[in-house]
């Protein structure tokens, strides 16, 4: 242990001297301790202030150093996520794709009505991804959902019935007139990404008609959202499918 | 009359900082060998991960150019395949399309090994390993006649291909024992669509 902390007195009586530390001579004031007690034992330790100094720094790096290892942890599901979500759309274009191509928009569409196996029977425009949790508004707590350039429009539908007979338009019959609502696949549909407005049945014109049944080209927006460990998620695919082989089919 | 003072500890503390510091040494050595061990067992499973992953890609791909009336056995569910015969399209000739040799991809008789072949059986044949890792069964899958893991299917093996009209959906388990004799897994799935 070195000199620190060790005093020695000395002096003519009058005035004493106390030697620091340091080697230099320093003066006793009044109150000099010389010959009423001994000199206090100098306590060797740290202060209050810098414990706490020391424990503030010790905190602040273990939180960072925890900090670091949770987005560590993040950052791998947020990779493990986005790999389920991209291979979920990937794949279910590729369902798609199995389809028959005139079925597919008829199949995957929101209109449950012109699915070609009857009613309801298609695998529609939702999908579940395994491994993923849907948003809290997430359409039938789906994931997954399949977008065509379509639009939902209103369908006025006019029949006649009873009376006249064997004869149309005799008279005499009932004329119900019904409005529907229907998805139909339009080229004027506005969507810079998915490429409209374009033709889409090759007949170079872009028209306001249903081309659900006889379009060449379909533009496909594959879109996945989830509940992320960072919040909602959404990835989105697009594409277009074309038939290759309808002409040499025709 | 002054005495003489010794510095020092006494035997007691220094019993007491020995024991301290033994406990506080064994715990973090015991934390660091736990997580040394998940840091390993981590890796194996990542890199099993990539190379199911880079497997399932290479099967993808090799199918995608395919024409779907030649893959052979068509298999559908719940009745698998692990082992696809297909025809490549070259190209076009003539207004024709121009198929390439019979390749076939499945598993070795062993049932361990993922290969790919061409001209299997003929004086040309090629034969390549993929994959030496592949597990007796899918993931969770037994051999007991039922579907034990869920997805239509009993008693799949490590790579299973299943038909659905143009397209295929390929299972892949692919196993490795850990230094611990504890066993790691990685199972991936996709559907390719043929696109001949």
């Amino acid at each position: 242990m070195g000199p620190r902390g060790k005093h020695a007195l000395e002096g003519d009586g009058a005035c004493a001297t106390r030697v620091n530390e340091m080697g230099s001579r320093e003066r006793c004031g009044r109150g000099s301790l010389r010959g009423k007690v001994r000199a206090p034992r100098a306590r060797s330790g740290l202060t209050i202030v810098e414990v706490v100094v020391a424990l503030s720094v010790m905190i602040v790096a273990a939180s960072i150093f925890c900090q670091m290892l949770l987005t560590t942890s993040r950052l791998r599901q947020i990779n493990r996520e986005n790999a389920l979500a991209t291979d979920a759309a990937r794949v279910q274009l590729e369902r798609i794709r199995n389809r028959p191509f005139l079925e597919i928009y008829k199949s995957y569409n929101e209109e449950l009505a012109d699915d070609p196996g009857g009613q309801g029977t298609g695998p529609g425009h939702l999908f579940t991804v395994d491994g993923l949790t849907p948003l809290d508004d997430a359409p039938q707590g789906k994931c997954g959902r399949v977008r065509f350039p379509s639009s939902q429009v209103q369908v006025t539908t006019t029949t006649t019935s009873g009376g006249g007979g064997k004869l149309k338009g005799a008279g005499g019959g009932t004329t119900t007139t019904t409005t529907t609502l229907q998805w139909q696949l339009r080229e004027d549909f506005q969507d810079e990404e998915l490429g409209m407005p374009r033709d889409l049945n090759g007949n170079n014109v872009v028209d306001t008609a249903n081309h659900s049944a006889d379009y060449l080209i379909l533009p496909v927006r594959i879109t996945v959202e989830w509940k992320g460990v960072s919040g909602p998620r959404r990835i989105e695919l697009v594409t277009q499918l074309g038939d290759f082989k309808r002409e040499d089919d025709g | 009359m002054s005495t003489l003072r010794r510095a020092g500890f006494t035997l007691f503390e220094v019993m007491i900082a020995l024991a301290l510091i033994g406990l506080v040494v064994t715990k973090v050595a015991m934390v660091m060998e736990e997580a040394r061990r998940a840091h390993e067992q981590e890796s194996v499973s990542m890199a099993l991960e990539d190379q199911a992953l880079e497997l399932i890609d290479k099967i993808a791909y090799a199918l995608y150019g395919a024409d779907a009336e030649t893959l052979d056995p068509i298999m559908a569910p719940p009745f698998p395949t692990s082992k696809v015969n297909f025809h490549v399209s070259l190209g076009v000739e003539d207004g024709l399309p121009v198929w390439g040799d019979p390749e076939v991809i499945g598993l070795t008789e062993d049932g361990r090994q993922l290969f790919w072949g061409q001209n299997v059986g003929e004086g040309d044949e090629r034969m390549v390993v993929w994959a030496n890792s592949v597990s007796a069964m899918l993931q969770d899958e037994l051999m007991n006649g039922i579907d034990d893991n869920g997805n239509e299917l009993a008693d799949e093996l490590g790579l299973t291909f299943v038909m659905d009209q143009r397209s295929v959906t390929i299972r892949l388990t692919l196993e490795r024992m850990h230094d611990d004799g504890k066993k790691v897994q990685a199972t991936k799935e996709t559907t390719v669509t043929c696109r001949n």
